[in-house]
């Protein structure tokens, strides 16, 4: 069984799947609060299954608003330390594409765009082939800059909720339940599953080309491609703002 | 079975700022005091930026804690309780360690003391020095506070008795070494600059030292007066065509920041009828205000007790020395849904 988690979005979300079979997931809504209800969360699941047949961890790495995203990261790696089990980090944006391909809308067939909310009016975007591959992404643009033939297509996540208006074809809905919305904790751990039964590359490699003062220029999407299973290290698309604490006056 | 295998061990994190420590007791005895500090990435914007701290911590706090086990020869097995610093502090990096410390409570199946940051800066001293006389009177000064608390017997809360209204001393510090071309954080470089200097030289202003104002903040501190000061004299020197005395104005600005905490501390310790005294934070290692602290102390009949320089700045130790008094008192763990908090004040010891 694999536990994942996510807070890369306003949703907070854990499950424990086993294969394709969701055991226990819980949800919650709220884009302030991830470290005040995510580990009672965790203390709930942890409740309801026998935690020992729990073999490994999957980890949602955004890209998201960085401090709820922490948020999941930490408590992953925390757990996988406690336990002793690996932890493994899959790009959130995957989670819905994942959905997305198994639902069972017609249209979802060749090419998906997935976006969420990158907050300054701006959405975190990736692109998809079928088999769930992301071919590019994950970007960060301002939904009117996208390319717009690319914008025409198909488009899932939140953030192409939010911005309709700019996308084709929208087939998610702005809502917590809506797996083709936000990413999905029991997305996230059957996505990981599926990729460690396959035999993929268990990549620990660094695929982060930011450091810490990193800015990004497609640099991410870049190193990304083709690489699922990734480091449980956040995707920060953009560079920190710097300000410093406590300069006022 | 010896009483010492009786006693709690606590691991303790602390993300608040920009150091992120670990740190591991078992009862009063320190057994780790792991620090990963991302100070050098803040230097060239002249103070701690949140978001490049709070991405530090995310990268330091894992290896951190299989550090601070080997050093203390224990598994994350062997671990009691956990205590984290819920605040005061900044939000992002306070919810790394929070997080952290949840996650490792739940996985391990024991408590999770969220703690307060300030509380620990005293409660720290009982690793060094034994038991906390009580009650005790805590001076905190650092670049991100200046306080004085008086902390009840059992530490399990504490009484704001006052604070900086605008810069905390270890900001004057920075704000005065940026003035004098010296590198941050500017505390040491002040420190050791004004070792050459003459602290009589320059009679810099003592922030609310009028009638009025004393009576209005007996026990609370300003120090942006006094970077104005210094910033004008400095630029007067330079205007003149004059070189600016490094070292006398250096300190005689450290005499200044050591008088006002000192006075300030004895007459909180004289008024509430306290003959214990702690001091805390990073500038608790500034030489001249352990000197004058201990000098006006000695003099009001005040035990004064100043942690190590490793346990004075931001610290695991601190946070795992509150969390251990409070399991060997019986204080059961924080509800798992507790909050960071960013703002002072707060009262309580424990959430
Ligand atoms: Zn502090």
């Amino acid at each position: 069984m694999i536990l994942g988690l996510d807070t890369s979005s306003a949703l907070t979300s854990i499950a424990v799947v086993d294969g394709t079979r969701v055991v226990v997931e819980r949800r919650h809504l709220d884009a302030r609060r991830h470290a005040e209800v995510l580990a009672p969360m965790l203390a709930e699941v942890c409740e309801a299954v026998d935690s020992s047949a729990i073999t490994a961890i999957a980890c949602g790495v955004g890209p998201g608003p960085y401090t709820g995203l922490r948020v999941g990261i930490a408590t992953a790696l925390a757990v996988g330390m406690a336990w002793k089990i690996p932890v493994h980090g899959i790009c959130s944006l995957d989670a819905i594409a994942a959905a997305a391909y198994a639902s069972e809308e017609s249209a979802l067939c060749g090419d998906v765009f997935v976006a969420v909310d990158a907050r300054r009016s701006e959405v975190y975007w990736a692109h998809y082939i079928a088999g769930c591959t992301r071919v590019d992404g994950p970007l960060v643009a301002k939904p009117g800059d996208i390319d717009a033939t690319l914008r025409a297509g198909v488009w899932v996540g939140h953030g192409a909720a939010m911005h309709a208006d700019s996308f084709g074809l929208v087939l998610a809905r702005d809502a917590a339940e809506d797996a083709l919305g936000y990413p999905q904790a029991s997305w996230v751990a059957m996505r990981a599953g599926l990729l460690l039964a396959s035999g993929a590359e268990v990549d620990q490699q660094d695929h982060m080309p930011l450091d810490s003062h990193g800015e990004d220029t497609g640099a991410t999407a870049r190193a990304l491609r083709g690489a699922a299973l990734l480091p449980a290290r956040p995707l920060y698309l953009r560079r920190p703002d710097a300000v410093a604490a406590g300069t006022a006056s | 079975m010896s009483a010492r295998a009786n006693l709690p061990v606590v691991l303790g994190i602390e993300t608040s700022c920009d150091e992120t420590g670990i740190g591991i007791v078992r009862g009063r005895e320190l057994l780790a005091n792991e620090i990963a500090s991302s100070v050098e990435e803040h230097a060239r914007f002249g103070g701690v930026v949140p978001e490049v701290a709070s991405r530090a911590h995310l990268e330091a706090i894992e290896p951190a804690i299989a550090r601070a086990c080997t050093t203390a020869g224990l598994t994350l097995n062997d671990i009691d309780a956990l205590a984290v610093t819920a605040g005061p502090g900044l939000v992002g990096a306070l919810l790394v360690g929070v997080a952290t410390a949840k996650a490792l409570g739940v996985a391990l199946g024991v408590p999770v003391y969220g703690v307060n940051h300030l509380a620990s800066h005293v409660v720290v001293d009982e690793l060094q020095h034994g038991a906390l006389p009580d009650p005790t009177i805590g001076l905190l000064v650092s670049g991100g506070h200046s306080s004085l608390l008086l902390v009840a017997d059992d530490a399990s809360s504490i009484t704001p008795l006052g604070q900086t209204l605008d810069d905390a001393a270890g900001e004057a510090f920075d704000k005065v070494a940026r003035l004098l071309g010296l590198p941050f954080p500017g505390g040491p470089w002040i420190d050791r600059v004004a070792a050459d200097g003459d602290p009589a030289a320059i009679a810099f202003p003592r922030g609310l030292n009028n009638p009025g104002d004393r009576e209005r903040y007996p026990y609370d501190f300003s120090f942006s007066g006094l970077k104005t000061a210094v910033a004008r004299w400095v630029r007067a020197r330079e205007a003149a065509g004059e070189p600016v005395p490094v070292a006398d104005v250096a300190a005689s600005v450290q005499e200044a920041i050591a008088d006002v905490l000192t006075s300030r501390l004895v007459s909180a310790c004289r008024d509430k009828g306290v003959a214990h005294a702690v001091i805390g934070g990073g500038v608790a290692a500034n030489s001249r205000l352990r000197a004058m602290a201990q000098a006006r102390c000695d003099s009001a009949g005040i035990e004064l007790r100043i942690p190590s320089p490793a346990l004075c700045t931001d610290n695991g130790a601190m946070v795992a020395a509150l969390g251990s008094r409070l399991a060997r008192s019986g204080v059961a763990g924080s509800p798992l849904d507790f909050a960071t908090t960013s703002n002072l004040p707060v009262t309580r010891s424990v959430w």
